[in-house]
């Protein structure tokens, strides 16, 4: 009894070591790169990828999170020995693709169909979609209840406009009861927030063949005029104020503590008001619609894959196990960070979240994702500088807007 | 920039009567030679060969992303990482009209300004604190020389962030200053892009509109108004979070230097009657010229170089007041993906470092030699 006991030992030991040997033969390590975001993301990362490696034996995920990311990835891009999957800002979509670092995603993607439209547009470039969307933001408007009630002034609706935004504005600072230093609006000179109102006017960025049209003669110059002088009246006429003026780093922490009665930002100030200031009554609605009907603008990043790649298979199929349907469901269950890039996911996020959820997910159908073309930088700059003049009192609307397309046309001809 | 001291007069002179001598010569230039090697090669690896190596790039209009291994671009090979395309960055850069030049001769005014500000303002201060601090009837020089000293060797962007909060328009500055007198209207230091100049002029009621057709004149695609803006707000907050920081390295260079001057110089001043001020004119200040040249050189080096703090607290906002020439080359190479073009202008400030220094060196480093 004994002796074949031992026997079966030593045979059990012998099979194990075989198979474990035969194991790591087969597996492969792919390297993800990301930058890091709050604990609770990056957590929640390592959870994912812990389970995708428990499905998947064969696939060995060693993850890299570091703090300056962009200027690490583009290093690496240029010695030309870069992570097999790595997070890509719909910012440096283009200049990546151009480069040719990326694999195109078409055929890879699982059901891209289930992706929000907007953000497949976002990630699609010479009519090919890149990458899927890791997750994404949506600008809405945050309105302080408390602020509201006191001066009596009615909650901000969905179906606001322009004029709306300004009428309430303008009814907080008559009715007496704002504190102090307190002001209806703090908006940035900053593009990407005059941007929405450029998409709100009718303006867009790119035409139907994805060329850079911005700011051109015809509608969008007046789309692009229009949009200025509303976004820069609103400061000129003291119903907004910059978080710098206010006193404050950005504008959610202006709202945050009570310094302005609105503002506008996307989904990243839920997270950030739950946990800076619990105590704060504020809620929710999408953005104002301007003479072109509603629209907002799309944050979002997606899990691109390297072109020059030893393990593209394995690589996809964790790409797809963290922003296919299952993946997207686990981003809505957790409810902080980014919102599930998958349509079938919304209801979960909103459910996790909460009452202020729908404001920023419903706004999808009519987003647009504020990219510039490469090597834009200056244009943008231009424009930041512009509206900080026409804040200044120094510049009027139609300067602003031709000294950028001015720079535009330049840096397209570049 | 640094030249290699020479050799060692004692080894270089003295008479040479035999063969012995040659031969014990080259044996002291081998052991030289030996001792150096280290040194010149991590000089190579890390400065020459870069330094060589983004002169290259800055002829090329590489991207910074593709890889480069993928060699230039050309009919068998279209998906190259690069061209040669000679000397059109610096064209842009220097030449011709256009986004990329106002770019460059707005960081390159910023910059100048900067250093005009900062590098005799922290001199100046640097040897007035090593001259009380070198006092004998002073007490308690430890506390005094750390407390100075503190600044400079805390991390710069530790140190942005603590006068980011102190500058804020509710922060410690505006509310001292608001303390004192009541009706001060507070200053958001951190997003002014008013120029001093301009501030000033606009006192004696000297605007834009007033001055006349001259200040609308362009010279490399800026107006003259705008090059006599002067440091904006903003970019002054920076000038003093610089000077700041910097002052006590300065301070330790100076005192160094003070306390190898030896006592009977003064006694003898004294003796004859001298006053302090006689003292410090006469003696202090030209006894220390050489290190004065060393404390201005690096000065110039670092000022025109000044990043981390436009990095931390600015990004080059607001209206581009706070673009330095170093802050530019990392613009254009990380969010512009132009790699040549960043080169290119790191060349330049290369160049343009190169030229201040040989000047001062003229002026200070000539009369040092004593």
């Amino acid at each position: 009894m004994r002796k074949v006991s031992l026997l079966s030992l030593l045979l059990l030991v012998i099979v194990l070591v075989t198979a474990s040997v035969a194991l790591a033969q087969d597996q492969v390590t792919i390297n993800v790169w990301g930058h890091g975001s709050s604990p609770a993301e990056d957590e929640a990362l390592n959870a994912a990828i812990a389970a995708f490696e428990e499905a998947n034996p064969d696939v060995n995920v060693e993850l890299l999170i570091s703090a300056d990311y962009g200027t690490q990835l583009q290093t690496a891009f240029a010695s030309g020995t870069y992570p097999q999957a790595f997070y890509v800002g719909q910012s440096d979509l283009a200049n990546y693709v151009n480069a040719g670092v990326m694999a195109a995603g078409d055929d890879n993607i699982e059901n891209p169909e289930g992706i929000y439209e907007s953000l497949r547009n976002t990630f699609t470039l010479n009519g090919t979609l890149w990458c899927p969307a890791k997750d994404f933001s949506n600008l809405a408007l945050e309105y302080n209840t408390d602020l509201f009630d006191a001066a009596g002034v009615d909650y901000p609706t969905a179906d606001w406009t322009w004029d709306d935004l300004r009428a309430a504005a303008q009814a907080l600072v008559d009715s007496g009861t704002l504190p102090e230093g307190t002001v209806p609006l703090a908006l940035n000179a900053e593009i990407d927030r005059w941007f929405a109102f450029y998409v709100q006017a009718g303006g867009t960025f790119y035409d139907e063949e994805g060329n850079w049209v911005f700011g051109s003669e015809g509608a969008n110059h007046d789309a692009a005029v229009q949009a200025m002088d509303v976004y820069i009246n609103l400061h000129l006429d003291g119903l907004s104020a910059s978080s710098s003026d206010l006193g404050q780093g950005w504008p959610g922490e202006s709202f945050g503590q009570g310094k302005a009665a609105m503002t506008m930002e996307g989904n990243w100030i839920i997270g950030y008001l739950n946990d800076q200031f619990p105590d704060l009554n504020w809620g929710a609605v999408e953005l104002p619609a301007g003479p072109a009907g509603e629209g907002t603008l799309t944050f979002s990043e997606c899990w691109g894959v390297g072109a020059e790649n030893p393990h593209p298979e394995q690589t996809w199929r964790f790409v797809n196990f963290l922003t296919g349907e299952d993946g997207a469901m686990r981003t809505a269950s957790e409810g902080f960070g980014g919102m599930p890039p998958r349509v079938a996911a919304a209801d979960a996020w909103v459910e996790a979240v909460g009452d202020v959820a729908p404001a920023f997910i419903n706004g999808s159908a009519n987003a647009v994702a504020p990219v510039t073309p490469p090597g834009f930088g200056t244009f943008r700059d231009e424009l930041n500088s512009g509206i900080a003049l026409a804040f200044e009192g120094t510049l009027l609307a139609e300067d602003v807007i031709n000294q950028a397309v001015a720079v535009s046309d330049e840096l397209a001809n570049e | 920039m640094a030249t290699e001291a020479p050799p060692s007069p004692s080894l270089m002179t003295g008479e040479k009567p035999a063969a012995t001598m040659a031969s014990r010569k080259r044996q002291d230039s081998i052991a030289g030679l030996t001792f150096v090697t280290p040194a010149v090669l991590v000089l190579l690896l890390f400065m020459i060969v870069p330094l060589g190596f983004a002169f290259v790039i800055s002829l090329t209009n590489w991207d910074g992303i593709t890889p480069l291994s993928r060699g230039a671009i050309s009919e068998d090979n279209p998906n190259g990482a690069y061209e040669f395309v000679g000397l059109q960055n610096y064209q842009r850069l220097l030449i011709q009209e256009g986004t990329r030049q106002r770019n460059f001769y707005t960081s390159l005014k910023n910059t100048i300004y900067y250093v005009l500000g900062v590098v005799p303002v922290q001199t100046a201060a640097a040897l007035g604190l090593a001259v009380i601090l070198n006092q004998k009837w002073l007490k308690r020089k430890g506390f005094y020389r750390t407390a100075y000293y503190f600044p400079s060797i805390t991390s710069s962007v530790v140190i942005s962030l603590i006068f980011m909060w102190m500058f804020t328009t509710s922060g410690l500055i505006n509310q001292f200053i608001g303390a004192i007198f009541p009706s001060y209207d507070y200053v958001n230091w951190l997003n002014n892009p008013n120029g001093l100049i301009h501030l000033l002029l606009g006192v004696f009621g000297v605007t834009r509109r007033t001055v006349g057709d001259w200040a609308s004149f362009q010279v490399a695609s800026l107006t003259l108004w705008d090059w006599i803006s002067g440091p904006s707000v903003t970019m002054f907050m920076i000038m003093m979070l610089n000077v700041w920081t910097t002052i006590g390295t300065m301070m330790i260079i100076y005192l160094a230097a003070l306390q190898s001057i030896p006592g009977q110089v003064y006694e003898a001043a004294i003796v004859d009657g001298a006053s302090g001020w006689q003292i410090f004119r006469k003696i202090t200040v030209p006894l220390l010229r050489g290190t004065t040249f060393f404390v201005v050189t690096i000065g110039l080096i670092g000022s025109f170089q000044v990043f981390d703090q436009v990095f931390v607290i600015t990004n080059g906002g607001p209206a581009n007041t706070t673009l330095t020439i170093a802050y530019l080359v990392y613009s254009s190479a990380f969010t512009d993906a132009r790699m040549g073009l960043a080169s290119a202008t790191a060349v330049v400030l290369f160049i343009i470092i190169f030229i201040f220094t040989i000047v001062q060196r003229r002026l200070v480093g000539e009369r040092a030699k004593m």
